[in-house]
């Protein structure tokens, strides 16, 4: 089975980026770098991030808040930097369930993406399903730590770039 | 676009050890107009923007895959005021990132009817 999520030089790109973000700015709480406040905010996660208010669990809301961010990033700077038009890339919509786990849809016309944000960050989890014509594939994985999770935006973000 | 969520797999009052998400048999070509028609208690239609139609080889090979054996099934369950009536099945331990693997395919095993292309002039 191929393996469509590569590591590319965009990952190391996406990690460039996102450090360089990092190096200015520090929070007023407890000195840890928290340039996260400072992205713009884009339509493609705005929908997604007005529902973190209504999250009970801190665990979630952070996880969810982190996620949003470092998607938005990593997807505006390849976007811009493959010349793509961002409105080719559908804006992503979060769900709380019943369990206080909250699903992150992606929904493309040929795949989906899905962020599963659980209480236990162990837990928590991403799956790309795509239909017939992209070969009725299914990948998925954890969002343990944050290397991790960049390393797994840039590869759906590739993905994503490739196939819209 | 459909989303996962149109595929809200509930445990209401099962007993045993799966979780359900109702659905009609498209037993004959009454059916569609039948679930285009349903109301809830409130007498609001049900399905107000359409429906989705999934084939049963579609809902087979999720169930025969070898990632989801046991865990996904289907039924029928016919009620007083409806013979169509059935449910896709979940198992009751499957985990949140499976359950969303299950539901986005069948999000493309459907086809849509909307029921504004219902409408004739």
């Amino acid at each position: 089975m191929t393996n469509f999520l590569q590591e590319t030089d965009s990952q190391s790109w996406a990690e460039r980026a996102l450090s360089s973000s990092l190096s200015d700015v520090t929070s007023e709480k407890e000195g840890q770098p928290d340039a996260f406040r400072l992205c713009r905010e884009y339509n493609l996660v705005k929908q997604a991030r007005d529902i973190i208010p209504q999250i009970e669990n801190t665990s979630v809301a952070e996880q969810l808040d982190r996620l949003l961010t470092i998607i938005n990033i990593v997807i505006v700077g390849m976007a811009k930097q493959e010349e793509v038009d961002l409105s080719y890339i559908p804006p992503l919509h979060a769900h709380i369930d019943e369990d206080g786990s909250v699903l992150l849809e992606w929904a493309f016309p040929d795949f989906r993406i899905g962020f599963n944000i659980e209480q236990n960050p162990e837990n928590s989890g991403w799956h790309l399903v795509t239909n017939k014509k992209l070969g009725d594939k299914t990948e998925s994985g954890q969002l343990v730590d944050l290397v991790k999770i960049i390393r797994t935006v840039t590869s759906l973000s590739v993905f994503i770039l490739s196939n819209i | 676009m459909l989303s996962v969520n149109a595929f809200d797999f509930r445990k209401d009052e099962r007993t045993d050890d799966w979780k359900e998400a109702s659905i009609n048999w498209v037993d004959d070509e009454d059916a569609v107009d039948f679930t285009f028609k349903q109301t809830k208690t409130s007498g609001e239609l049900r399905f107000k923007a359409g429906i989705a139609i999934l084939p049963r080889s579609e809902l087979d090979k999720i169930k025969k895959s070898y990632k989801f054996i046991g865990n996904f099934d289907y039924e029928r369950k016919e009620e007083e005021n409806n013979k169509y009536h059935g449910n896709l099945l979940l198992k009751d331990t499957v985990s949140n990132p499976k359950r969303d693997i299950i539901r986005a395919l069948l999000v493309f095993a459907a086809e849509i009817i909307k029921r504004e292309d219902l409408l004739t002039v």
